[in-house]
């Protein structure tokens, strides 16, 4: 999501001309950050609200800052990244894979078609107890939950992606005696990898979501499982720094995602930087 | 954008009309958790008996999704009479800060002789036979600090087993629980009803305690409202309170137990002819005048917190108002 | 009969559920037989629960929806295209999405309290990133050169956003539009499951707490059969706004 201001020019410009460029522009996105902190802490101290219903930002900090000398913050943490990252790996995969597999053949699309649409907007939380039955209430399950909700923005951006692919680039890879295989590897998966992308884009945040969603609801370890925890016993300021962790991890993703998207897709004419209107 | 604008003044219609009642009666909310097993879904099914209804004051009842969020609209005032377990009193109290809650009514009992009390099971071939036995074993729970939890840990605690220590627990919903035992997911599970009447878990399954061995008799469930809010609308709480225990009369009396069937079967589209055992002995107790049985609340919070769940110790005594349901009690009495 | 065939997947699925229900392979108790499913939808429908509860919801997630797509677009396009919106507003938009909406309930309880504002408001958060990252790849993607020559025709700033840069990000925005209208109706559960007094996700909440899954359930496959409704209508309208693209 983030835009690369660095145009190609600066690139070439030595190191301090680019620390140069670069520094007002990091304080001016931290600005908006800051400027909700603040706004926060004001607040929180101004005696409008109970600690209950408010905590100040610095109780909360304090808050995460004990959890990480503890400790318990970090397995938290790589519990929460590890569950969200393999469903999202898995939705990479498969989600792909599922995607191609409509867009290329006609009884792959008969048979995903109907329950990709009925499948997307169920609300899948609703299986709860029956994915505990089947696959405990640990990993197994948590990573399920995550996957068929994340999974269908997948397919769907692929589907959509080869869709657009335009039928003259595929006719001519096709007049040069590009295999079946070539052209999918070679000129329709990369063709139609700037929508494939975004539907990873969504993807990562919701594998994230849900996640942490199916820790709140089956408790135990992780970042969702501790924000519940907390939440039961009244625990405010740990509720909120429930919300700051999760926060700064799905940045931490989202920021990630958009870097990795600018690497593969450096040949897209959206990696210029834009020539703003 | 034409229809965000329609919406926009809707909410703002919504908001104005809002306003203007807000100096007629006075409007208060009433939260539910689980159908029928709380007042607050029911009421409002009988708004024929209730008699100052939209006269000094008008009810909203809510559902809400667990403890966590009832406590959250107390302390922001946006629920006034809330249904809280005897577990999660002390913690709304101590950790959220709601220093003048108090306790306003019963809502139901656990444990009062002739009357229901809460099981935990076990499979009949697990060879599990005493609490002891338990050691090493999967317990199932609906969520730490919730009424059930602290009776089993309770148990548990008494036989010298602490859960992470010496048995595991594993969270999942009430109504779940026969299938998590049955599927060997789980060693102990508790039911609460109607999942304690469940076939297929009295046939595979067996007590292996109640809940009265635990706590004794449990103050399960009580009503709850703050003292600012009752201080300034104290008039329209007793008409509240009147209503209400007229409405509890009502549900109460074994004469209409066909048609509180098939009110309870209209909320849970459950069949009437399955809850037989709704408001009578069978059932957890319900004080028919509202009346809270302090002496147990007391020692129930006690017992949350030698478990750890709060600091401070709590006096139930300081944190009761009864004198509403009392006064609408006098007032029922004379209006005879 | 041609969409009898077009559907028969969904009726091999749900020949898959009866059949894991009626043969145990997992445990009725947790999931009742599709048939017990259909026979609650009858009694919902018949006593209009469905329909007073379902209109609630239905009006929440279309302002909130509406909400994201206006916001959301609008955002997308103006991060890709004017600088100093971007720097300011990306970082508040990139801590908020992958934030879980219920998680949000105590900040949001503060602001909005528990009615109908605040269920908007999490629906509008969750439906909005899916169109801003939408609008904004897909205004990233226009191509240099249209923007070249419009300049060199002379095209006002906003006559290029509006003739260059929207529609070539539209196919984009549209699949992006598409993803939140299909997590509106998720979202619209999940927010009326935390507090609600009618909706879709209050009759799950309440029947779920019960235990009456067979009843539940109808509710879940109500809500995703108007999903996938609206996903089809959707389809056709914007395979029309497409025509152009795709039909050359």
């Amino acid at each position: 999501m983030a835009v690369r201001h660095v145009t190609t020019r600066a690139r070439i410009k030595t190191w301090p001309a680019k620390a140069a460029r670069i520094l007002p522009l990091l304080l001016a996105r931290c600005f908006s950050v800051a400027a909700l902190l603040a706004a926060w802490e004001i607040l929180a101290r101004s005696g409008i609200f109970t600690p209950f219903q408010l905590p100040p930002f610095s109780a909360v900090v304090l808050r995460i800052w004990n959890d990480g000398a503890a400790g318990d913050l970090w397995i938290n943490l790589a519990l929460t990244l590890y569950r969200a990252l393999a469903a999202f790996a898995i939705c990479v995969l498969a989600g792909v894979a599922v995607g191609t597999a409509m867009s290329r053949s006609g009884l792959a699309r008969w048979f995903f078609d109907p329950i990709v649409s009925v499948g997307f907007p169920m609300p899948k939380i609703a299986f709860l107890p029956v994915v505990i039955l089947w696959l405990g209430v640990y990993d197994l399950s948590k990573i399920t939950m995550a996957v068929i909700d994340a999974i269908f923005p997948v397919i769907a951006a692929t589907v959509i992606g080869i869709q657009g692919v335009e039928r003259e680039l595929i006719w001519s890879a096709r007049n040069m005696g590009a295999s079946e295989r070539d052209l999918l590897r070679q000129v329709v998966l990369p063709a139609a990898l700037p929508q494939i992308m975004t539907g990873l884009q969504v993807a990562l945040p919701l594998a994230l979501i849900v996640t942490v969603v199916a820790e709140m609801l089956m408790g135990g370890y992780g970042l969702g499982g501790a924000m519940m925890t907390a939440s039961r016993f009244a625990n405010s300021t740990g509720v909120f720094a429930g919300i700051v962790e999760i926060a700064a991890l799905g940045y931490a993703l989202v920021k990630a995602m958009s870097l990795i998207r600018r690497r593969l897709l450096a040949w897209h004419p959206e990696a210029h930087a834009p020539s703003t209107v | 954008m034409r229809s965000l604008k329609f919406a926009l003044i809707g909410v703002l219609a919504f908001g104005l009309a809002g306003a203007t009642r807000a100096a007629e009666p006075v409007k208060i909310r009433m939260s539910w958790v689980v159908p029928v097993a709380n007042w607050g879904s029911l009421v409002l099914e009988k708004k024929e008996l209730m008699q100052h209804l939209g006269k000094s004051y008008t009810l909203e009842t809510v559902r809400y999704q667990g403890t966590p969020q009832t406590i959250t609209a107390i302390a922001n005032n946006e629920l006034e009479v809330a249904s809280l377990a005897y577990s999660t009193f002390p913690i709304a109290i101590e950790n959220a800060n709601i220093a003048d809650l108090r306790v306003i009514g019963d809502e139901f009992q656990d444990g009062v002789p002739g009357y229901f009390t809460d099981l935990y099971f076990v499979r009949k071939d697990s060879g599990i036979n005493k609490v002891e036995d338990l050691k090493g074993k999967v317990v199932g729970t609906n969520g730490g600090g919730s009424a059930i939890d602290v009776a089993q840990r309770a148990m548990l605690h008494k036989h010298g087993l602490e859960p992470n220590r010496d048995y595991t627990l594993l969270e999942a919903p009430l109504p779940a629980m026969p299938a998590m035992l049955l599927e060997k997911k789980a060693d102990l599970v508790p039911a609460v009803l109607p999942f304690a009447f469940n076939p297929k878990l009295r046939e595979e399954g067996k007590v292996l305690f109640n809940q009265t061995e635990a706590l004794g008799v449990t103050q399960m469930i009580i009503l709850v409202a703050r003292q600012s809010f009752i201080d300034k609308n104290r008039a329209a709480m007793v008409d509240y309170m009147e209503d209400l225990l007229r409405v509890v009369h009502w549900y109460l009396d074994p004469k209409n137990h066909d048609e509180v069937a098939k009110i309870a079967s209209k909320l849970t589209k459950v069949p009437p002819e399955r809850f037989g055992w709704l408001f009578t002995k069978q059932d957890n107790y319900r004080d028919p005048d509202l009346m809270p049985n302090l002496e147990a609340l007391q020692r129930n919070v006690d017992v949350v917190r030698e478990l750890g769940f709060v600091k401070q110790p709590l006096d139930v005594k300081q944190h009761a108002d009864l004198s509403l349901v009392q006064e609408a009690r006098a007032r029922l009495e004379k209006g005879k | 009969m041609r969409t009898l065939i077009r559907y028969l997947p969904l009726a091999l699925l749900a020949a898959a559920w009866e059949a894991a229900a009626r043969l145990h392979l997992v445990s009725s108790l947790a999931l009742p037989p599709l048939t017990d499913v259909i026979g609650s939808w009858i009694e919902l429908i018949r006593d209009g629960e469905l329909l007073v509860n379902g209109l609630a919801s239905l009006y929440r997630a279309a302002v909130g929806l509406a909400l994201a797509v206006v916001v959301g677009a609008l955002l997308g396009v103006m991060m890709a295209w004017f600088r100093p919106a971007n720097t300011l507003l990306s970082p508040l938009v990139e801590i908020f999405y992958p934030l879980p909406k219920s998680a949000l309930i105590p900040v949001t309880v503060i602001w909005l309290g528990f009615g109908d504002g605040s269920k908007i408001l999490l629906i509008f958060l969750g439906c909005m990133l899916p169109v801003t990252i939408g609008a904004f790849n897909g205004a990233r993607g226009s191509e240099q050169v249209l923007v070249w020559s419009a300049r060199s025709m002379g095209a006002s700033r906003l006559r290029m956003l509006w003739d260059v840069v929207l529609p070539s990000a539209m196919p984009e925005l549209l699949n992006g539009i598409r993803t939140a209208l299909a997590l509106s109706f998720i979202l619209l559960v999940s927010s009326e499951l935390i507090v609600a007094q009618k909706g879709f996700g209050y009759l799950i909440g309440s029947l779920g707490a019960n235990g009456s899954y067979d009843a539940m359930y109808a509710v879940v496959l109500t809500v995703a059969f108007l999903g996938f409704a609206a996903d089809r209508l959707y389809l056709a309208l914007t395979r029309r706004a497409l025509a152009w693209r795709y039909d050359t």
